[in-house]
């Protein structure tokens, strides 16, 4: 049978293009995306930033601290990914094998993992990650803090992954053909990492497109709240307030950050919280377009 | 059996709640074991110098056991501490907590139900659209799903807000407030519609996904030969019949309204409970987190209770 392209598999990988375009960006082209302006002179006029879009050749403006707001943008893809690629990693590197062992062995493991799974789903993961780090702000401010971040919504999404691994090891234990791998003497490990784990690996990269895009949701979702992998920075400026800017160009601190400005300088939110939200679609399509193809046939 | 079921469900939700609630009200006060360490000899005496903080398990386990005594005999009082963020109130003066949760508690759940009934009720509609075999109302229809599905909630909002800023500069006219206080339909509309969104894809999947398989069951085959009119069949048989498989994703489009709503309410400003989790007294956010957890554990209660006596399950090992 024909495998079909479906409109959410080639909006998903259009839209990863575009990431992974983004990504290379910076090989090619010169961009200074941390070098602060003060002030600006626009039309003869001494100004303060942020400046409009369009404004003295910066196409998406500046953000408060006059930083050219394409290359934060375009900065930010390597940040916003890497973080959350690291923190996908680390989910699937504890859930899988959690997961294979839970479905290999069934009985008690098979019952805790579900009973984990079942329990965090049944409360809003936003709310527990979220009082989860406001009460750890005390150790979250230190510069070693990010770790607490990473490591938080990494194992809020681990019970989910690993049940549903679980699953899928559990269908798979009972083929012809680990059964055989059983009677020809495999030891557990080899039967699941080199019978099971490749049959269920279309599976798998399903689940974790799925899941890089949760991770990638939660971040945006927090940086709402205030809480991103970095705190704002104060900047001190000669005869004027003190700022408080983003620190690091990743999409969702630069939401975060500046999402007050909504009104004012509606600008400065929007594009970070638009390419942020283009990559949780354009995930969140990936995985619905892959299952359509690959496990619909 | 399914009494059974649903007796042990309940059992489950209530050990989760007392486990849910004692965990995050243990990590929210993490915070009250903050000590602030103030330079010494600094020359304003009303508002000295902080330095550094250390953390202390003997203030933590103080505050968090005068929290629970506090809590049980119903005396939390909100105080000026810092400002807690949702009511201003004058230096030394002290305000019941509970009332004003409560009061926000019952404007986060006007948001939801509305959001939830219109967005869920459209969304089963439309779903139930798709079974009239029309191809460009099935592609609309899962392309709206899709799209409903995959951008995020706050992105919803952000644009929104564009849009009346968007409208008030070209036109003069604001479509909604972009912040607003909950008073006003103005204020409502925005996180009205950003929250609908998402139960509005998600049903539309689940009917859709449904009506899809029941319509090609050989009941619905004999209707048709008997001459019923299609849309009797549709109503009558399949959609009848669409309930149970619907009813089994209430709970997972229930967990995805609530955790949006806090997102979505802190952006637009509503009064509601998710103020509480961003104020400075650390009494007033456990509070509102418990509360989060009760409603989001009863909610998960119902919804599988429903879910249960929708479509009981006949085989054993159905994990509840």
């Amino acid at each position: 049978m024909r495998k079909r392209w479906s409109l959410s598999l080639l909006l998903g990988l259009l839209l990863a293009a575009v990431m992974v375009a983004l990504w290379l960006i910076p090989y090619l082209i010169h961009l200074d995306p941390s070098t602060m302006h003060f002030t600006f002179w626009v039309n003869d006029r001494l100004t303060v930033p942020p400046l409009a879009p369009g404004t003295n050749g910066y196409l998406l403006g500046t953000d408060a601290a006059g930083r050219d707001l394409l290359a934060r943008l375009i900065y930010g893809v390597r940040l916003t990914l890497g973080v959350a690629l690291g923190i996908g990693a680390g989910r699937a590197l504890l859930a899988i094998p959690i997961g294979l062992v839970a479905g290999w062995y069934g009985g008690r493991w098979a019952h805790l993992t579900t009973l984990f799974s079942t329990s965090l789903s049944s409360l809003p993961t936003l709310l527990l990650v979220l009082l989860v780090l406001n009460g750890l702000s005390f150790w979250r401010v230190k510069p070693e803090g990010a770790w607490l971040y990473g490591l938080v919504i990494g194992l809020a999404g681990v019970p989910r992954l690993a049940e549903q691994v679980r699953q899928l090891t559990g269908q798979v234990r009972t083929e012809p053909f680990i059964e055989s791998a059983v009677a020809a003497g495999a030891s557990t490990p080899r039967i699941l990492f080199r019978h099971v784990l490749p049959v269920i690996r279309g599976d798998l990269v399903i689940a974790m497109a799925a899941e890089l895009s949760w991770v990638l949701l939660l971040m945006g979702e927090l940086a709402v709240f205030g809480i991103f992998l970095y705190r704002p920075i104060a900047v001190p400026r000669e005869g004027m307030p003190t700022l408080l800017v983003e620190q690091i160009p990743e999409w969702g601190q630069m939401m975060g950050a500046n999402r007050t400005l909504i009104r004012s300088q509606p600008w400065l939110p929007l594009y970070p919280a638009l390419l942020l939200g283009l990559a949780i679609a354009g995930l969140q399509l990936l995985a619905e377009g892959l299952r359509q193809r690959w496990l619909h046939h | 059996m399914v009494t059974h079921q649903i007796i042990q469900l309940w059992m489950r939700r209530l050990l989760l709640f007392v486990v849910a609630g004692a965990l995050m009200i243990g990590v929210v006060f993490l915070r009250a074991g903050i000590v602030p360490i103030y330079a010494t000899g600094s020359t304003n005496q009303l508002k000295p110098q902080v330095v550094g903080a250390t953390w202390s398990g003997g203030q933590y386990l103080g505050q968090l056991e005068q929290y629970l005594r506090d809590l049980l005999h119903g005396n939390l009082v909100l105080t000026n501490q810092r400002g807690a963020t949702s009511v201003w109130l004058h230096s030394g003066e002290r305000l019941p907590m509970l009332p004003q949760i409560a009061a926000s508690w019952l404007n986060s759940f006007k948001l939801f139900a509305v959001a939830f009934g219109i967005g869920g009720s459209l969304g089963v509609f439309i779903g139930v659209a798709v079974a009239f075999h029309n191809r460009l109302v099935r592609e609309a229809s899962l392309s709206l799903s899709v799209v409903t599905l995959s951008i995020p909630d706050f992105l919803w909002v952000v644009l929104g807000q564009m849009a009346t800023i968007w409208a008030y500069r070209h036109f003069g006219f604001s479509l909604f407030h972009v912040l607003g206080d909950g008073t006003s339909l103005k204020d409502f509309a925005l996180p009205m519609i950003a929250l609908s969104l998402m139960p509005l894809g998600y049903a539309i999947r689940l009917t859709a996904g449904a009506m899809e398989d029941i319509m090609t069951e050989d009941y619905i085959r004999t209707a048709r030969a008997k001459g019923i009119h299609e849309g009797w069949v549709i109503l009558g048989h399949a959609l009848r019949n669409a309930i149970p498989r619907i009813a089994a994703g209430l709970p997972g489009m229930l967990a995805v309204v609530l955790s949006s709503l806090y997102v979505v309410e802190y952006l637009t400003n509503y009064p509601g409970l998710t103020k509480w989790l961003e104020t400075y007294q650390t009494e007033a956010m456990a509070t509102a987190g418990l509360c989060f957890v009760a409603w989001f554990v009863l909610f998960d209660g119902l919804a599988n209770t429903f879910r249960l006596l929708a479509s009981p399950p006949r085989e054993e090992g159905l994990e509840l």
